[in-house]
């Protein structure tokens, strides 16, 4: 529990692809109930935070509607959707990136190694969050970790992909931060005169960086601007 | 029309309900601090509880108006002039065009609510009128109301209109804060000694404090564990126990997922306590069963449908 408003539910204590599913699965599966007094659903990397009304249902109450829902969606089998894969354009290194240089020397990989290593693989959005829509991504190879900055930039650039610790990432909106910035996308991973949806990326998703010319690059914001 | 603001204030922002539904996506609900004084503000001039409004913080604004509208003034006691002439706080006021409102110091609390009958009009983002102040969306242009600004109302008062309102009496605000929390769900990083810390001590509210956290300062709250937790959703009134062992209590404009284990959380009606703390003010803690905590919920409900 988190609280009287919120019910947390855990599923495990690592990160990982099946744990992943499940709470993909569960998140699925509680919003196709259509509860009137869900508020909101939070993934997290092993939990999924539902906030809900007590008005409508005491915490007893929900506990026992979960329970059912699990015995039901145990029942079913569980049929793979096919994943979303949404293609990130990426300039990397230059202005674009300017701790590729960092980030290669640290690893003992030349610059060309590192954004090989780090575009060939496809990366699960397990989460969203920190800011709106920033992906927090698994999957990254494990030769590409690289500790953060000292201490923080003062301003990040929106777009900006970088690498933390185990971790990388794209920063949707210009922010302070601490990562080691390796290139940067022309695509708005967060737009709030979007109505119907601002976002481009959403938890289940995977995304693939594609490395770009600044040709490229340009065209996209150009594009992006008509 | 609606109203000029000829003076901002500190921190001087249009909020509603705010957007909850958007969490999922990292989104900030954002919204009221003081939920139960913003929601009685709109009851008193016949809005939705969860309706726009002017929320500001430490100090008031001044108001000219460019029409004529009912509004009321709740949430942190201070006193109200309309055009220099003193009126009440926590009932319906009648301000013709070229009226100026403005305030006294707070004498308690630090959120005072401005609602108007209709509500304001911004265009909403993701569903809600509420202002991000740290992601620039929402409410006036994504950013706090400044001098010069013209905000706009969404309804003008007809005078032919009857109106009729009840007066509430005022809210005071105490510097000594007693939240009960239900525990959990990390309790168990708390070390004996740690317990005894934060069920037996009075903690500061911190000069860093704002609407994403209110940041406790006072003994160290010890604990198990590296202070670190996979990443999890957060709710309102989230107790964070970061390393250092001082606490901070997730507020509106929180953040919707956090990495340091929660120790317990702020039942919601005692949040807007919170809410109107201010730096200096002594925070203590009190656990209470789930049960109980759902059944104040309930009171508070039904006590904000009695009176709307």
């Amino acid at each position: 529990m988190s609280g009287e408003c919120a019910a947390l539910l855990t599923f495990g204590e690592e990160i990982s692809n099946e744990l992943a599913d499940q709470i993909a699965y569960w998140e699925h599966n509680i919003l196709q109930e259509n509860w009137p007094e869900i508020r909101a659903i939070v993934p997290g990397y092993c939990t999924l935070l539902i906030q809900y009304d007590p008005a409508i249902t005491k915490w007893n109450e929900l506990c026992k509607k979960l329970r059912s829902l699990e015995l039901r969606s145990n029942a079913q089998v569980m049929h793979a959707e096919l994943p979303n894969v949404v293609e990130i354009p990426v300039r990397y290194g230059g202005e674009f990136g300017p701790d590729l240089s960092f980030v290669s020397e640290y690893t003992g990989f030349s610059t060309e190694e590192v954004i090989f290593r780090h575009s060939k693989v496809r990366y699960r959005v397990h989460m969203l969050g920190f800011s709106p829509g920033l992906p927090y991504l698994g999957g990254m190879d494990p030769l590409l970790q690289t500790p953060r900055l000292e201490s923080p930039r003062v301003r990040i650039p929106g777009g900006s992909v970088g690498i933390a610790g185990k971790q990388t990432g794209v920063y949707p909106l210009e922010s302070p931060g601490g990562w080691r910035l390796i290139g940067r996308t022309p695509l708005l991973l967060f737009d709030p005169e979007q109505e119907d949806n601002p976002f481009l990326l959403k938890v289940g998703d995977f995304i693939e960086f594609k490395p770009v010319d600044e040709k490229a690059f340009y065209d996209l914001i150009d594009k992006k601007r008509r | 029309m609606g109203f000029v603001v000829e003076n901002h204030g500190f921190l001087t922002t249009i909020q509603d309900q705010g957007r909850l539904s958007w969490q999922t996506y990292g989104v900030s609900p954002s919204g009221f601090m003081d939920r139960r004084s913003a929601s009685l503000a709109n009851i008193l001039v016949g809005n939705q509880e969860g309706c726009s409004l002017i929320e500001a913080t430490a100090i008031g604004p001044v108001l000219k108006m460019a029409e004529s509208c009912i509004i009321t003034v709740t949430g942190a006691k201070t006193k109200v002039y309309v055009d220099g002439q003193e009126y009440k706080q926590y009932c319906a006021l009648y301000l013709q065009r070229g009226q100026v409102l403005s305030f006294g110091v707070f004498e308690s609390g630090t959120r005072l609510y401005i609602a108007f009958k209709g509500g304001v009009k911004v265009k909403e983002v993701m569903g809600s009128a509420s202002t991000d102040v740290r992601f620039h969306f929402g409410g006036y242009q994504g950013r706090a109301l400044k001098s010069g600004d013209e905000v706009l109302l969404n309804e003008e008062f007809n005078e032919k209109k009857f109106f009729k309102s009840n007066a509430i009496h005022p809210e005071e605000f105490s510097s000594n804060i007693e939240l009960r929390v239900i525990f959990g769900p990390q309790d168990d990083v708390l070390t004996v000694d740690g317990w005894r810390s934060f069920l037996g001590q009075g903690f500061q509210i911190g000069p860093h404090s704002d609407r994403m956290g209110c940041r406790l300062v006072g003994p160290v709250i010890h604990q198990k564990g590296d202070g670190n937790i996979l990443s999890q959703g957060t709710a309102y009134g989230s107790i964070q126990l970061p390393k250092n062992g001082q606490m901070i209590i997730l507020m509106s404009e929180r953040q919707t997922v956090g990495g340091y284990p929660e120790i317990a959380h702020v039942i919601w009606k005692d949040l807007p306590l919170l809410a109107q703390g201010k730096p200096g003010d002594i925070v203590r803690f009190k656990g209470i069963s789930m049960e109980l905590a759902q059944d104040l919920y309930m009171q508070e409900i039904d006590e904000m449908k009695s009176l709307s």
